[in-house]
């Protein structure tokens, strides 16, 4: 059917790059591959991303990476506190427990609470802060004051609060750390769609008897994505300390479940002879946030036209 | 088909109160082409604002196809009547491809059956051939960001176009080219322009009547024709006729 | 006066070296200019702003910019040391920008800024300085120069801004002035005013001027010789009152593309491109 002549099909790249893309997904797949190249050009966002996708793939896989229980220690008059060795490899901690696979398995509860507060708090942010930007006048200004309200709360002592309140847990934790979240990302998606609200753009489509809703979610929204999205990654790290802190303050996941901050607080009592049962897990929390916060410097370069350079 | 009588646009109240549009009365019949000439902060793009409703109107009635002007503005109106702006560059959205731009005024309106064809079809009216369907604003030149906007002024079929300076942010070429498609698409498709511009010569070009207006105040309605003659009345039109004929060196200093 | 030109451009060539590529903004562009009026046309794209950026060293990175030669006044501003570059441009060379709103600064007043153009060249005191800035201001037709010196270039209308830009750059009394569409911005009949001041001033003074626009009818009738830009080259240059007898393609196309009051042609003649023009 095709002449001998006729131009070899497009590889890949050629395909996703095309500038006449003949559909929706063919263009938006080729704008995701100029983003994705654009986010490799720097070293240490891949860096971020890869610590990231490693903590995915260790929360995922930990029944089958760890090669002790997690819960269940071992021998106590023989196997507390070990040093790490071959058999433990970041040792033992005082209930004879093995720390790599505590360390593995506490990885889900890290990314649990990152993944709940992102999925909690974004929408809310978003959804106050497009709405209080594009209606303005006195539901911007109810809205603005009850995030300032939110916003004032300072996070750990809210925790404590609800802990006080409700009782000590990881769920309850989440809530807390969620509630206080949100704010900053109302505020920036106020800010983008304040800067967007006149524009012609906008205007076009309230001619074309759009609803409000609509304007707001399929016009406003795309447009505050992004700067919202980096602080949401940004914010990750924060996310992750406060979590480790409320463990630490045996607030958060209770024993005998293996949070990275509660493992820093038993540490704690051995530091000196012992140091690898609070620092082990304190420099996973180290790593973790340093990827979150990589990852979201990487995507802000991306992102964020204002900070191309 | 279009009507504006005695249209005040005030905006603010108390010491702030700005009077944008004075009192500016014209009609257009079906067909026609009107043109609303001035310099900045002469009102003229406030009218059409007015017109479409993204302005308020503080006095004066509108009356389209012989209705008056429903406010809030409704569906149906919307319909009828369709703007194109200024700012090729502002007025596309920035993260939506030509099919959505195009596909979304079909969806708002409920008229999806059919949508692709009606999106090629008003493509190719624009000068526009279907490899356009997906690209992005920023991959697409000034000229054919605004053949785009004309697009989709016209894909729901209004009877009434406003047009904002449409050419104003474009080269001359470009600018050409827009103006010869806008004269084709109003014999063919029988629509009513009202034209905004500072550019005499653009709207002597397109229109047969127009409205000078000069802060917030109407000068005087007069003809192209009477421009292209420089028979008219006020010696404003006249210093405007005269500054679009350019720039008259002074004789050079004596010595 | 001595007859060395004022401005010699050579072989002229702008690059920008992007990810993407290398675009070549300016290929291969020579002129001289004396202390006469030259207006350089084209439409976006041509490189015609790069051209003017590029003589005063202000070329924005990854710009690169070559030249067989590029000399004011027989100084060679290639091999230039950056303090020499300093002396000149502000002071000998300066350069007239589109918009006002964002060409001054906006949180110093307007006498401020003069005032600062013209101390960092010539040593005065601040009463002299300041004096000099309200003749500057009475010199573009200031309606009242002692309140425009303490205003912020917020608070006045755009012609007013561009004649305080105007007033800013010849305060130095420059020889060349570049002017990088300066009514772009304006209304027309405020353009005109503009034009007039820069056209008495730039009389008075003997300066030279290369005016940039895309307005092939205004830079006709403001210069006295024009050359015209096509993607990065110079396409045509000629005499501006023999612009009629254009003989370039572009030229010609450029001229009948735009309606007048005068003639009524319908549909336009529209520009067609010819990929030769671009070689």
């Amino acid at each position: 059917m095709s002449t001998p002549l006729s131009a070899p099909a497009p590889t890949w790249r050629e395909w996703l790059l095309s500038p006449t893309p003949e559909s929706r997904t063919q263009a938006r797949l080729g704008r995701a591959y100029l983003g994705w190249r654009a986010f490799a050009r720097n070293p240490l966002a891949v860096v971020g991303l890869v610590i990231v996708f490693l903590l995915i793939l260790v929360a995922i896989f930990a029944d089958l990476l760890a090669p002790f229980s997690p819960v269940a220690g071992g021998d106590l008059r023989t196997q507390r506190l070990l040093p790490p060795s071959w058999t433990n490899l970041f040792g033992t901690d005082d209930q004879a427990r093995d720390i790599l696979s505590r360390l593995l398995h506490g990885s889900r509860i890290t990314l649990f609470v990152v993944a709940l507060v992102s999925i909690i708090a974004t929408p809310i942010g978003l959804l106050v802060g497009t709405v209080a930007g594009y209606l303005g006048g006195w539901v911007d200004a109810v809205l603005m004051r009850l995030t300032d309200i939110f916003l004032a709360f300072p996070r750990l002592i809210l925790a404590l609060a609800f802990v006080a309140a409700l009782g000590p847990g990881i769920e309850n934790a989440v809530i807390a750390i969620a509630i206080t979240s949100w704010p900053p990302y109302a505020r920036i998606a106020r800010a983008e769609t304040l800067t967007i609200r006149n524009s012609d753009f906008i205007a076009a489509v309230r001619l074309q008897g759009a609803s409000t809703a609509r304007i707001i979610w399929k016009h406003v929204v795309p447009l505050c994505l992004s700067s919202v999205i980096v602080r949401v990654t940004l914010d990750m790290a924060g996310i992750i300390l406060t979590a480790a802190g409320l463990g630490f303050l045996g607030l958060g996941a209770q024993p005998p479940t293996p949070e990275w901050g509660a493992m820093v607080a038993t540490g704690r009592n051995y530091l000196i002879d012992y140091w690898w049962v609070a620092t082990v897990p304190g420099l996973a929390i180290c790593i973790v946030s340093l990827g979150f916060n990589l990852l979201g410097d990487g995507l802000r370069d991306v992102l964020d036209p204002k900070a191309a350079r | 088909m279009l009507s504006v009588d005695r249209l005040q646009v005030i905006y603010g109240t108390g010491r702030l109160r700005t009077t944008a549009v004075a009192e500016a009365s014209f009609s257009v019949p079906a067909g026609g082409a009107y043109g609303l000439v001035g310099e900045s902060g002469s009102g003229k793009s406030t009218v059409l604002r007015a017109i479409c409703g993204l302005a308020p109107v503080s006095g004066g009635t509108i009356h389209v196809d012989g209705q008056p002007v429903p406010t809030p503005r409704t569906k149906a109106f919307y319909r009828t009547v369709q703007m194109v702006f200024q700012d090729p560059y502002g007025s596309l959205h920035p993260r939506h491809a030509v099919d959505q731009i195009l596909s979304e005024p079909l969806a708002i309106h409920g008229e999806t059956r059919g949508a692709e064809a009606r999106i090629l079809a008003t493509l190719k009216e624009v000068g526009l051939g279907p490899s356009f369907r997906f690209r992005y604003p920023h991959q697409l030149s000034g000229g054919q960001r605004q053949r785009i906007a004309i697009a989709r002024a016209l894909i729901l079929r209004p009877k009434v176009l406003l047009l904002d300076e449409p050419t104003s942010a474009l080269d001359a070429s470009v600018q050409a080219e827009i103006l010869n498609l806008l004269e084709e698409l109003r014999s063919s498709l029988n629509l009513t322009y009202v034209l905004v511009s500072h550019d005499l010569a653009v709207v002597a070009h397109l229109c047969d009547r127009l409205l000078v207006m000069r802060h917030g105040a109407v000068v005087e309605e007069t003809t192209a024709a009477a421009l292209r003659s420089g028979e008219v009345q006020s010696d404003y039109t006249r210093t405007l006729i005269a500054a679009s004929q350019g720039y008259t060196r002074a004789a050079p200093p004596i010595g | 006066m001595s007859d060395r030109p004022l401005l010699e451009v050579e072989d002229l060539h702008v690059r920008f070296h992007l990810r993407t590529g290398t675009v070549h903004a300016v290929r291969g562009l020579s002129f001289t200019l004396g202390r006469e009026r030259l207006g350089i046309v084209g439409e976006s794209g041509s490189g015609k702003s790069q051209t003017g950026r590029a003589i005063l060293g202000l070329t924005p990175p990854p710009g690169e910019v070559t030249a067989k030669r590029l000399a004011f006044d027989g100084t060679d501003l290639l091999s230039a040391s950056r303090r020499q570059l300093r002396t000149l441009r502000g002071e000998r060379m300066t350069m007239v920008m589109q918009d006002p709103k964002y060409s001054l600064n906006p949180v110093m007043t307007i006498g401020a800024q003069i005032i600062e153009a013209y101390r960092a060249h010539a040593k005065a005191s601040r009463a002299e300085a300041k004096d000099r800035a309200l003749a500057m201001l009475e010199a573009v037709k200031m309606r009242d120069p002692a309140r425009v010196f303490a205003l912020y270039p917020h608070e006045v209308s755009g012609g007013m801004g561009q004649r305080a830009m105007i007033a800013m750059m010849l305060v130095t009394e420059p020889d060349l002035l570049i002017a990088d569409e300066p009514t772009s911005a304006l209304d027309v009949t405020v353009a005109i005013e503009v034009l007039r001041i820069l056209d008495e001033l730039v009389s008075e003074r003997g300066m030279g001027l290369i005016l940039i626009s895309h307005d092939l009818k205004l830079v006709s009738s403001f210069c006295d010789r024009v050359l015209v830009m096509y993607a990065g080259r110079v396409v045509e240059a000629l005499e501006a009152r023999e612009l009629r007898d254009a003989k370039h393609p572009y030229t010609q196309g450029l001229l009948d593309c735009l309606p007048t009051l005068v003639g009524d042609r319908h549909p336009l003649p529209t520009l067609q491109r010819d990929a030769a023009w671009a070689e």
